[in-house]
């Protein structure tokens, strides 16, 4: 009896495994996907001692965000994405010395900010039969800040799909132009550019394991200033340079998957930070998962970074007290609770964030006053039909 | 867990479909089989030679324009399956002898004249096709016909489908075409039954699937005797004329396409040729030669499937 196939069954099965409802490569999503998720974003207030004057409360943020993803043929898809936020609350506007020499913070209008912003981009995938390209545009807007971008990317498939590797390229352009400018003596319209390239390359090492690499250029020009601040002047070009690995593991035995990655990011405002993150999928039976999760982050100060402004310094030497821009470090932690009902998944995550110039991995010669500590709180919906 | 079997038939392709699968829940299992369902429809109205509007009659209305017809990629890589049939058949599986269906009516059991024929053979020819990159330009007169291949690959791609959404456990029949997902729970293979040409209510063998397909080609309806000689529906694409070959195929392969492919250039071929072509292959074949005489070889599942 033979047993080792002929070569013309080797023949026709070389030309159907290639059929596009047959073989493995990609191919646009089966179902038409809808999701709504409603997140809140609350930052715990200032301490008494940092905030002599006002309010105490910073952001509280609403997100709406809903999405749709639909096949449109067999190679192309459509995604629509549609994003909400209401903002209520304050943010530093200035800095400045306290009685004991301390800093403290000035926080911004007395009755505080309420702003929202629109967030639209609508995107594409074409398939092709070892990879894909895609596009998307977007465009988001709130009262003082109009955004365009628009992006390219595709990948591609080797080594029988073990190896993937994938370019892409943006481009944004930003418009600032600040509310009541001319009464706190802000710029009235600004306007920033984008351009960024990523690439990347995964590799499928196991069965249950694989490992991507990802490398990100970013390249920023134009008023990158705050302009809600008092005294911010930051130089008009960034570069900005990251790399990212990841690392999954599928345990067969726990029936879990792990995500561990890592990030080194460095740019030529003198910043540079870690961030490592570790994410447990743990599925409960039958349609039940539970996602653990804890972050770490730390980045080195800007070296145009002071925590009290300095009103003496003439405006063509750079000087920012934003928060973001100093020494510190962060941990995190979140649980995510996902329910599979059907055509229906839900998805409920609370995280606490909190900063600190304690936990910074860098030096911190000036510890910045309003680093950001906040609880975040979402709620997802996800419907396939 | 409790896995329940749903069953779910209808009418696609001109023949008899059924979808079962195994789900926990009844709903997903019907969900799942809906789609299942849409796919296949949607294979039929792209490719049916029957429907006006189908892509197959826009192709076939595009015969002997000088700028072509675009070909989309699922539609490509179906034509690139053709050819392989093509090759391995020495030109005997040709997707473009559908020309001769206009002679030869099979419910009328009329033998057409040698004349009528010769009007038809230089109509026929896969290697008379022209391509320029995706766009074909078909000379004039020429028609393809998808329908010795489109059913199982409809059978597989619903089968995938399946596998993507969850499946474990599933079996798709369309009309006789069976492509699998998995075996059955615990182990069990899926035991498909391969009806008898001659007495169509009766099996003639059964074959054990745990994955991949099976298909069969044969003599089951469209046959008729003149004059004591059967004139079979299969015809020889060369000569105009029907295959004498064996009466009925039937193979089990990693895919319902690969099977039904290998099993009609086996009927394509003369009796002996098509038996040493099956053997050969070593897959699962089961064999009506046109004596009546029924053989199969490798149908259980402890024997070696031969597979790719």
């Amino acid at each position: 009896m033979t047993t080792k196939p002929s070569p013309s069954l080797i023949a026709l099965s070389t030309t159907a495994l290639a059929l596009p409802g047959i073989t493995t490569a990609d191919a646009p999503p089966a179902q038409s996907n809808v999701s709504y998720k409603f997140s809140n974003y609350l930052e715990d207030d200032l301490s008494r001692s940092e905030v002599p004057f006002g309010d105490l409360e910073r952001y509280d943020i609403d997100v709406h965000q809903f999405q749709l993803i639909a096949p449109i043929d067999r190679s192309f898809s459509l995604q629509v994405d549609v994003n909400y936020e209401s903002l209520t609350g304050a943010s530093p506007w200035f800095t400045s010395q306290g009685v004991n020499g301390a800093p403290i913070v000035n926080l911004s209008g007395a009755s505080g900010i309420r702003d929202a912003r629109t967030e639209i981009s609508i995107g594409s995938s074409y398939y092709l039969s070892n990879g894909s390209l895609s596009g998307n545009i977007g465009y988001s807007e709130e009262d003082d800040y109009r955004a365009k971008y628009l992006g390219l990317s595709g990948e591609r498939h080797f080594n029988n799909d073990m190896t993937t590797v994938s370019l892409g390229l943006s481009y944004s352009s930003d418009d600032i132009f600040p509310t009541d400018a001319k009464v706190f003596n802000r710029v009235i319209s600004e306007n920033k550019h984008g351009t960024s390239a990523v690439i990347s390359v995964s590799q499928i090492i196991t069965q249950v394991s694989s490992y991507q690499i990802a490398l990100s250029l970013t390249e920023q020009s134009g008023f990158l200033s705050d302009p809600y601040k008092l005294k911010d002047i930051r130089p008009n070009n960034r570069t900005q340079i990251a790399i990212t690995n990841s690392y999954r593991h599928f345990f067969i035995s726990a029936n879990a998957a792990w995500h561990v990655n890592y990030r080194y990011y460095h740019d030529d405002f003198g910043i540079s930070s870690h961030t490592f993150d570790m994410r447990w999928y743990q599925n409960l039976r039958p349609l039940i998962q539970l996602v653990p999760s804890v972050r770490y982050y730390s980045q080195s100060a800007a070296d145009f970074f002071v925590n009290v402004d300095n009103f003496l310094k003439p405006p063509s030497v750079y000087q920012s007290s934003d928060h973001r821009l100093s020494a510190f470090g962060a941990f995190s932690g979140g649980l995510s609770f996902v329910a599979n009902l059907g055509s229906w998944t839900a998805t409920l995550t609370a995280e606490r964030y909190v900063s600190n110039n304690s936990y910074s991995a860098y030096e911190v010669t000036q510890p910045s006053t309003a680093l950001v500590s906040y609880n975040r709180i979402s709620l997802g919906f996800d419907y396939t039909f | 867990m409790n896995l329940s079997l749903k069953r779910f038939s209808f009418q696609a392709m001109g023949s008899y479909c059924e979808i079962q699968i195994y789900n926990e829940s009844r709903v997903n299992a019907k969900r799942i089989i809906r789609q299942l369902a849409a796919e296949v429809r949607r294979l039929e109205q792209k490719y049916s030679r029957y429907q006006p509007n189908s892509l197959v009659a826009e192709i076939n209305y595009s015969a002997g324009n000088k700028l072509g017809i675009k070909i989309d990629t699922e539609t490509k890589a179906l034509f690139d399956h053709a050819l392989s049939c093509f090759e391995q058949s020495k030109g005997m599986f040709d997707i473009t002898a559908g020309v001769l269906n206009r002679i030869w009516d099979f419910q009328s059991a009329r033998v057409p004249a040698q004349v009528e024929i010769d009007q038809l053979l230089p109509m026929i020819g896969f290697n008379k096709l022209n391509w320029r990159k995706s766009r074909l330009m078909m000379p004039a007169n020429m028609e393809i016909d998808f329908g010795g291949i489109v059913k199982e690959y409809a059978a597989d791609a619903a089968a995938k489908l399946a596998r993507r959404l969850g499946v474990e456990h599933g079996l798709v029949n369309l009309g006789g075409d069976f492509a699998v997902i998995g075996s059955q729970p615990e182990n069990r293979p899926w035991t498909v039954g391969v009806a008898n040409p001659k007495d169509p209510d009766n099996l003639m063998a059964k074959i054990d699937l745990v994955d991949g397909g099976l298909a069969s080609s044969g003599d089951y309806e469209r046959s008729f005797v003149h004059e004591n000689k059967r004139y079979s529906h299969i015809l020889n694409p060369k000569t105009g004329w029907p295959c004498t070959g064996l009466r009925a195929t039937s193979v089990a392969a990693n895919l319902c396409t690969v099977a039904g492919s290998m099993a009609t250039i086996a009927m394509l071929m003369d009796e002996e040729s098509g038996l040493i072509w099956l053997r050969d292959c070593g897959l699962p074949v089961v064999t009506m030669a046109s004596d009546g005489s029924i053989e199969g070889v490798r149908l259980k599942k402890d024997q070696p499937q031969g597979a790719i």
